[in-house]
């Protein structure tokens, strides 16, 4: 069965890594990444590694790159979800074109309600 | 061989959670605890007696600066290592002189973290190179006779006395950072760290009292 494929995007090493050691540990993800929120083809490279969510892990919840990187994302991959989390704030943000239940604070619970499985979205792109 | 204990102090969560799986993956770590604020960081430090303590520097209540000087006094042996997302100068300084032993930035890579931890333990100072060439320098500041930081009669720092004399003037958190060209962080830590050295519990108060000891 398919699972979400998750690429983790952070601002710090070190954040990323935490995000990375809990995304790894469940078996229920497909994980890519981390890379660096301040890449460059960001959104070239997600066309060849196709994930169904984006958690984008930030310094702060209202910064800049992150809110431009979530605007990129949302526009050229309207399926994927993006979910925000910051150093500043203890809460995670979701973002969608799509209309979606409020969530917790659980990040892996939030990625199984609000990310759809790869093989999903891999179709809905090609429709 | 005995792992050494390992107390988090963070309060995000998520990261204190991810954290405590990358040391906890370490056969030579293990992570007996996990503290919210300063105060948490306090009471389970004389509870479990933790060899480490990783501390963040920026949490409510009781922050980790003034954390790491209440836990030193009542264990001297407890390596504690402060974590923060900047190297704002004051807060490193106060955070060494209250006796942390490393002081690292959240940018660093968890390889990178682990080694400094495994440092401290031997005694060798965890701190970034360009923290390390920070302390240099205001060690060089100091011994030129650049001036030791004063404190008032009721524990104040210089600086604490300045950020204070600007709160109660009705300057806002971000007009004194402006002023004292300080980070907005810094300032808040400041005014928690005034506040508890005041007994104090509003601005107003601590303004109050300032004014009736003289300090502004």
């Amino acid at each position: 069965m398919s699972k979400p494929r998750i690429l983790l995007i952070s601002s710090h090493h070190l954040f990323g890594e935490s995000m990375e050691a809990i995304l790894r540990a469940e078996t229920g993800i497909e994980l890519v990444g981390p890379w660096k929120i301040d890449d460059q083809d960001i959104c070239q490279r997600m066309d060849e590694e196709r994930p169904s969510g984006v958690v984008i892990a930030d310094e702060n919840l209202y910064s800049a790159s992150a809110a431009e990187l979530t605007k990129s994302i949302i526009e050229q991959y309207p399926n994927v979800t993006v979910i925000r989390t910051a150093l500043n704030e203890k809460v995670l943000r979701i973002f969608s074109t799509h209309t979606l239940p409020a969530r917790g604070n659980d990040l892996l619970e939030t990625i199984r309600g609000c990310v759809s499985p790869a093989q999903e979205t891999d179709k809905a792109n090609e429709k | 061989m005995n792992k050494t204990r390992v107390l988090l102090a963070d309060d995000h969560a998520l990261f204190r959670e991810g954290l405590a799986g990358i040391l906890g993956a370490q056969t030579d770590l293990e992570v007996i605890g996990e503290a919210n604020d300063g105060l948490e960081a306090l009471v389970k430090a004389k509870e479990l007696k933790p060899d480490l303590i990783l501390m963040d520097v920026q949490m409510p209540g009781v922050g980790g600066i003034e954390a790491v000087g209440q836990i030193k006094q009542v264990l001297p042996e407890t390596i504690i290592v402060m974590l923060t997302v900047r190297g704002d100068d004051e807060l490193l300084f106060e955070a060494l002189k209250n006796g942390a032993q490393g002081y690292l930035l959240k940018e660093i890579r968890s390889q990178d973290l682990l080694e400094m931890l495994r440092g401290a333990l031997r005694g060798e100072a965890a701190l970034s190179p360009t923290l390390a060439g920070r302390v240099l320098s205001e060690f060089r500041r100091l011994s030129k006779g650049g001036g030791a930081e004063r404190e008032s009669e009721s524990g104040l720092t210089e600086r604490e006395q300045q950020v204070l004399s600007q709160a109660s003037q009705g300057a806002s958190d971000k007009e004194i950072a402006a002023e004292l060209n300080i980070s907005l962080n810094t300032v808040k830590t400041h005014i928690r760290n005034i506040l508890a050295k005041l007994q104090v519990s509003t601005r107003r108060e601590a303004a109050k009292a300032a004014k009736a000891k003289g300090l502004v």
